[in-house]
Order: C-alpha cells, then sequence, then structure tokens
C-alpha cells in the first residue's frame, strides 16, 4: 500500500490537514513530467522511518479535486500556477512558502523534520 | 562514507547521453553506475513530442523516450540511481563521485550532466517564477485557459512551447530580440500557420510586471529603443540553456559559454590547463555547443562509453 495519502474529497482534505502531525500537500497532476519524477520521492519520503509515525504527505490531483485545490488555494492565500506546487501545513496553517516545482529529496526531508520539530 | 569498492565506470547524469553511456557501458560488462539525478530524464522531461528521434514513425513524448531509455541501461545491466552528485574529485587514477554523505571511487568518470535552462535574468522573473512566469509549458500551459501569454525566445523550444500552449491561451505572443529566428523551417511555419501565435520581434523584455502574479512585460524597441508594455498573465522563457558544468570547474577546460572541452578526438575531458585529464569522459549538452539534439546526445554518449572502456582495456584494468 502506498505510505502517502491521496486526498479524494475535501472532507477527506479536512481531515488530513486536521491531525495534529505536520502534512506535506503536493498539488500536482498526471500529465505533468516533474510530478512524476516526485512521485517516489514523496513514497521514499512517507515510508521513512523516522517519519513515517510523525509526518503526512497527501497527493492532490489538480483535474479530479478542483475543490479541494480551491481549499489549498485560499488557505494559501495564493493562486496556484504552477505543478507541483507544494506546502508544509502544521495545524491547519501553512508554514513557510510554497515549495514549487520538482525539489531534491533532501530539502523535502529538511523541510519536515523542522516541520516536526517546530510542530512538537 | 566510503566504499573500499572500485567501480570501472560512473556516469553522471541521466539524459539521452548518460542513459547512452550506461546502456553501453553495461553491454561491455562494465556494470557502470549512473546517477541520473533527482530531476532525471534531462532536458526532454519537458519537452511534448519529439518529431526527430529516429525509429519512432510516429514522434514520441519527450518524457516517453527518457523513460524508454532509462529502461533500456536498466535491461541491460546499468545500475541506475536517482540521486544527485554533489561533488566530483578528477584527479587521479581513481575518481571519486560523492553523493550527499556517500564516496563512490571509479577508475573512469562520463560527465553526462547536460544543460539547464537559462532565464533572461530581467527584474521580476525570479521572483514571480512560478506565479506566472515559467520554463516549462507542459506543466503549466493548464494555468492559462483562455489567457493572454507571450514567450520569450526565437529557437525550437520556443516555437514548440508556443505551439502547445495555443491549446490552453487565448493568445501567445512571442518576444524574440532579433528579426531572424534560429528555429528550423518546419517548427516557424507551423507557428505562423496558427491564429492564436503573434509576434513581436527586434523586443527586448526588460522586466515582469506584477505583485503576486504577472501582469505584463515591459518591452523595449531593439532599434528605437521605444518601450512599451504588453498586459500578459503568463511569460514561458524558451531562450537556451546553459551547460551544467559548475559542479567540474576549476578540474576541466571550460570554453567561454562554459561547455566542457574535449580532444579533436574523442570524447576525454581536457583538465584545466589543458591537458587530457585520464579517464574523465564527457558527452551531450555538457559538451555539444553546436548541435544540442537528442539523438547527438545518445550518440555522443555511446562514443564515450566506447571511449572508456577502451580506456580501461588498454591500462589493464
Amino acid at each position: 500500500m502506498s505510505a502517502v495519502v491521496e486526498i479524494q474529497s475535501v472532507a477527506d482534505y479536512d481531515k488530513t490537514i486536521g491531525q495534529d502531525k505536520p502534512v506535506l500537500v503536493e498539488v500536482g497532476a498526471s500529465w505533468c513530467p516533474p510530478c512524476k519524477a516526485l512521485a517516489p520521492i514523496l513514497e521514499r519520503l512517507a515510508a521513512a522511518p523516522e517519519l513515517a509515525d510523525a509526518a503526512l504527505i497527501a497527493k492532490i490531483d489538480l483535474d479530479e479535486q478542483p475543490e479541494v485545490v480551491q481549499k489549498v488555494q485560499e488557505l494559501a492565500g495564493m493562486g496556484i500556477q504552477s505543478v507541483p506546487t507544494m506546502f508544509m501545513i502544521v495545524k491547519g496553517q501553512i508554514v513557510g512558502g510554497p515549495m514549487i516545482g520538482l525539489q531534491p529529496e533532501a530539502i523535502l526531508k529538511d523541510a519536515l523534520v523542522n516541520a516536526v520539530n517546530g510542530a512538537k | 562514507m566510503a566504499t573500499d569498492q572500485i567501480h570501472e565506470v560512473i556516469v553522471v547524469g541521466g539524459g539521452p547521453a548518460g542513459y547512452t553511456a550506461g546502456l553501453y557501458a553495461a553491454r561491455a560488462q562494465l556494470a557502470p553506475l549512473v546517477f541520473e539525478g533527482a530531476q532525471y530524464g534531462g532536458a526532454l522531461m519537458t519537452t511534448t513530442e519529439v518529431e526527430n528521434y529516429p525509429g519512432f514513425p510516429k514522434g514520441i513524448m519527450g518524457p516517453e523516450l527518457m523513460e524508454q531509455m532509462r529502461a533500456q541501461a536498466r535491461h541491460f545491466g546499468a545500475d541506475v540511481r536517482t540521486e544527485d552528485v554533489t561533488a566530483l574529485d578528477l584527479a587521479g587514477a581513481v575518481k571519486t563521485v560523492t553523493v550527499g554523505d556517500e564516496q563512490y571511487r571509479a577508475r573512469a568518470v562520463i560527465l553526462a550532466l547536460g544543460a539547464a535552462t537559462r532565464y533572461l535574468g530581467v527584474p521580476g522573473e525570479d521572483r514571480l517564477l512560478g506565479h506566472g512566469v515559467s520554463a516549462c509549458a507542459t506543466c503549466d500551459g493548464f494555468f492559462f485557459r483562455d489567457q493572454d501569454i507571450a514567450v520569450a525566445g526565437g529557437g525550437d523550444s520556443a516555437m514548440e512551447e508556443a505551439l502547445f500552449l495555443t491549446r490552453f491561451a487565448r493568445s501567445v505572443t512571442i518576444v524574440h530580440r532579433r528579426d531572424e529566428f534560429r528555429a528550423s523551417r518546419i517548427m516557424l511555419e507551423r507557428a505562423r500557420a496558427n491564429d492564436k501565435i503573434k509576434w513581436l520581434t527586434n523586443t527586448v523584455i526588460g522586466e515582469v510586471v506584477g505583485d503576486n502574479k504577472v501582469r505584463g512585460l515591459k518591452l523595449k524597441d531593439a532599434r528605437t529603443g521605444e518601450t512599451s508594455e504588453l498586459a500578459v498573465t503568463g511569460l514561458f522563457v524558451a531562450v537556451g540553456h546553459d551547460p551544467r558544468s559548475s559542479l567540474v570547474r576549476g578540474q576541466v577546460a571550460l570554453d567561454e559559454a562554459g561547455y566542457v572541452r574535449v580532444r579533436e578526438r574523442g570524447t576525454q575531458v581536457r583538465g584545466a590547463d589543458g591537458v587530457p585529464l585520464v579517464g574523465v569522459f564527457a558527452a551531450g549538452d555538457l559538451v555539444d555547443h553546436t548541435y544540442r539534439q537528442a539523438v547527438t546526445a545518445a550518440g555522443s554518449g555511446c562514443a564515450a562509453a566506447i571511449d572508456a572502456e577502451r580506456w580501461l582495456a588498454e591500462r589493464g584494468a
């Protein structure tokens, strides 16, 4: 089973970001090459022992979940104009700026570890 | 952490050159390690249709072509790793390739680092990257449905991006600083035949305007110096690529534009002093400032692997 949460509805999204642990949310699309390249990186991070219980990684498909994307945009106070765009959400609030485009695994891991430590 | 193992060949880079070098080295029983990088696949990953790679009579999508080359290299024994090389030491008989905390050693290294997107370097561009400024039409074109947008550039990739973007946008203005185009005739004709594409030649982009997202471009006429503003909500930059040679700067000879210099014949890299470096070869867009095609990159990746194989055989590896 995939360790990355695939958001299927607004209720799903609310439940996911309402949790106590930090959530790295990726807005992506099936037709976007960098999103495809990002997928195995997110899988590895979600399965990493030091992060598995402490943080969540969630994916939102731009085409399939427009209402969820709208909610993310409202929360971020910005329109998404590039995929993938990622946000770190802690206790329902966005922390830091958007991460736009494919990011190296080390950078995402640092962001997750920092969010986990900050949330404690 | 360093391992004791000394590899025969390590390939640095994953694009047509890197995968082809990996494929040839694997078939030569050299058990190559290929560090393709986190952004594997190279420049073709952000292109759409590739119509000039032989063997695909109807064309093939860039990312699909790269997936196939990657799978082929793997199938024949290349150990392909999706990791970024962070440092290289190319001196001496055994080279060191550093990947984060890990160090790998090899007798031969093939550099296939490719080229990175060149940006305009004008005010507003960097700040608005991802907020209307993009270098990837296939990633971001979707967001510009029924909008007026611009493409900067005059080569094949600018034409390709513009044509692709007409699927979404209301209009696409190609802004080019000269009145002649580097683009091939077929691409230029296709773009000219498209009603949604408008043209602004002899025009230089001076600034990308907008607070949180792109609102327009400040333009200057290259001949008269007259300034104007173009109201667009997106700018796609396709003004070329720069070789990714920063990792080897100081260790190898580079030309004025930053391309790695190799011997007149073959793919052996010249050291910073101009003397050929033993066991170091280079291929693809890192070296080639003339052709820069997927097929020429693949061809030079093949040549680099054969050069490496022969060199290893000669020194009795």
